[in-house]
């Protein structure tokens, strides 16, 4: 029962707060998007595919913020052993690789007028593509291992592994990129960025991290519940006995 | 020009409401089913008690 | 038993893979194979294949690594040796070094070996057999340590292959550019030789460092 202890503090709480966020990322929103479509200038480069940098731009700094989360969480479960942390970890990882393919598309549909194709080999490019492909095996780990304390550790150690490897894997498609430079490369932003398309895009990105932080509280919630109801599952099906044996019973593979 | 780059800006804001919004609609969803199911063992529990 | 318990466990571990998986060999073979494939999937044109080789000869040994991977400690879990590893007075790291020696000399050395054989068929000239065998040896001992912890992670699922391989190869990437970019080094003036070869020693290091750690952190956590 004293797993229970912190979800139940937590679930009553996360219903008081997701209308307050939900409001005001429906906000957020709202000023945002009137600043990237109606205030903010055509960029005199680029005209008006600039928008699409107002839900690109926040969605890659969203992808690496939800790996970070998931990173926190991932010493939480390791270190703490922390059940509201494995769920934190399980319901971030599917929200980061939403975020990520929405910037790798988002990307493509503005490099398409912009560069003339869909995709370039470009070491910003590559990099997000291969941060979305570990996005896709973390959620591939968690699906497959049954036991949600296992997967929880399985997928903490893997994150720990991917953050030590982020780094490098930047660096080396870094050089590799300057190794076989493109024909045309497009340099984003530039260094200066015009006050006018600056505020929306800034607003664009609190709007983004609120939309963020109220999916990852819903699919927290979810996570909790779900574990719940596996347990209650289990129990009634071995005949209301400890809680504790049934673990053994739900392990996958093994030689038992 | 203008016109073909408005379908390339369309095309993004619609993907990512699409994705956003399936998400928002997937964990909705996750959620009613999760609690209905909670209901449904209280209920037997309920049921069983006396 | 042999006097230190880390080279008796080395000498199973060959003698196993000798038995079971006929030692290095199905390794090469598989190697020869996706080397004979590739000239039919983009012509026999000598120029390209002597261009491309060291790509083909690097990705050939990527996917080799993968082979027998999976039962790395998978076979260990399901006999309980695994247990004993696990609860022995010998450091789980060390465990997990040895036993990746030993799958890199049955799987990773028999490829170094075999490359500059390879190397010929697809026309490399020898400056660049070099540079391809050396960087191959460099670079394998890491691909087989970042496979362990892909191992290690999948080793209560009855098929882990797959699953391992989509979480090891994004992780291999740095070790696959600085690879091709050393073994290609002589096919293309752009490139030196040494820098790319040096930071992939720099990894491999690194890898040795600090995989065995991750493997036996993810051994003691998914097999509890």
């Amino acid at each position: 029962m004293l797993k229970y202890a912190n979800p139940t503090f937590f679930l009553p709480l996360v219903a008081k707060l997701l209308p307050w966020l939900a409001g005001a990322t429906v906000a957020a929103f709202a000023i945002g998007i009137w600043g990237a479509f109606f205030s903010a200038p055509a960029d005199y480069q680029q005209g008006e595919t600039v928008r699409i940098m107002y839900i690109h731009v926040p969605a890659a700094w969203l992808s690496m913020f939800c790996y970070a989360t998931m990173t926190a969480s991932a010493l939480g479960t390791l270190v703490w052993r922390h059940p509201l942390a494995d769920a934190a970890q399980k319901a971030a990882a599917p929200i980061g690789a939403a975020f990520t393919f929405v910037c790798l598309v988002t990307g493509s549909l503005w490099g398409k007028p912009m560069w003339g194709t869909w995709w370039v080999w470009d070491a910003r490019l590559t990099s997000v593509l291969v941060l979305f492909v570990i996005y896709l095996g973390l959620i591939a780990l968690w699906q497959t291992i049954e036991d949600p304390g296992r997967a929880a550790r399985g997928a903490a150690i893997l994150t720990l592994v991917g953050v030590v490897n982020l780094p490098i894997i930047k660096f080396s498609v870094d050089w590799w990129n300057t190794l076989h430079q493109p024909a045309s490369v497009f340099r984003m932003g530039g260094p200066t960025i015009a006050p006018s398309m600056l505020w929306p895009l800034l607003v664009m990105g609190i709007a983004f991290t609120l939309l963020f932080t109220t999916l990852h509280l819903m699919a927290t919630r979810n996570e909790i519940l779900r574990r719940r109801l596996r347990r209650l599952a289990i129990q009634t099906a071995t005949g209301e006995t400890n809680a504790q044996p049934t673990h053994r019973l739900t392990m996958t593979g093994g030689a038992e | 020009m203008n016109a073909t780059h408005a379908g390339f800006i369309l095309a993004a804001y619609l993907i990512c409401i699409g994705v956003v919004g399936g998400l928002i609609v997937v964990t909705w969803l996750d959620h009613r089913r999760l609690k209905r199911a909670l209901a449904q063992f209280e209920g037997r529990r309920g049921s069983d008690a006396p | 038993m042999s006097p230190s318990p880390l080279a008796a466990l080395f000498s199973r571990e060959i003698r196993v893979a000798r038995r079971l998986g006929g030692g290095g060999t199905m390794g090469v073979i598989f190697f020869l194979i996706l080397v004979t494939i590739v000239p039919f999937a983009i012509g026999p044109d000598l120029n390209l294949l002597s261009r491309i080789g060291p790509a083909i000869l690097w990705i050939a040994a990527l996917l080799a690594t993968l082979l027998g991977l999976d039962r790395l400690f998978q076979a260990d879990h399901e006999d309980g040796s695994l247990d004993l590893m696990l609860t022995s007075d010998t450091p789980l790291e060390l465990v997990v070094l040895v036993k990746c020696l030993a799958h890199w000399v049955v799987t990773g050395l028999p490829l170094v070996i075999a490359a500059p054989l390879f190397g010929l068929m697809l026309a490399l000239d020898p400056q660049a057999l070099w540079t391809v065998t050396l960087s191959l040896l460099a670079g394998t001992p890491a691909l087989a340590l970042l496979g362990a912890i892909g191992a290690a992670l999948t080793v209560t699922l009855r098929r882990g292959g797959l699953l391992m391989a989509i979480l090891i190869l994004p992780l291999a990437i740095p070790v696959l550019i600085f690879g091709v970019s050393a073994a290609s080094a002589s096919t293309s003036a752009t490139t030196p030789f040494w820098p790319p070869f040096l930071i992939l020693c720099a990894l491999t290091l690194a890898t040795l460092a600090a995989a065995p750690f991750a493997v036996a952190a993810a051994l003691r956590h998914m097999s509890e």
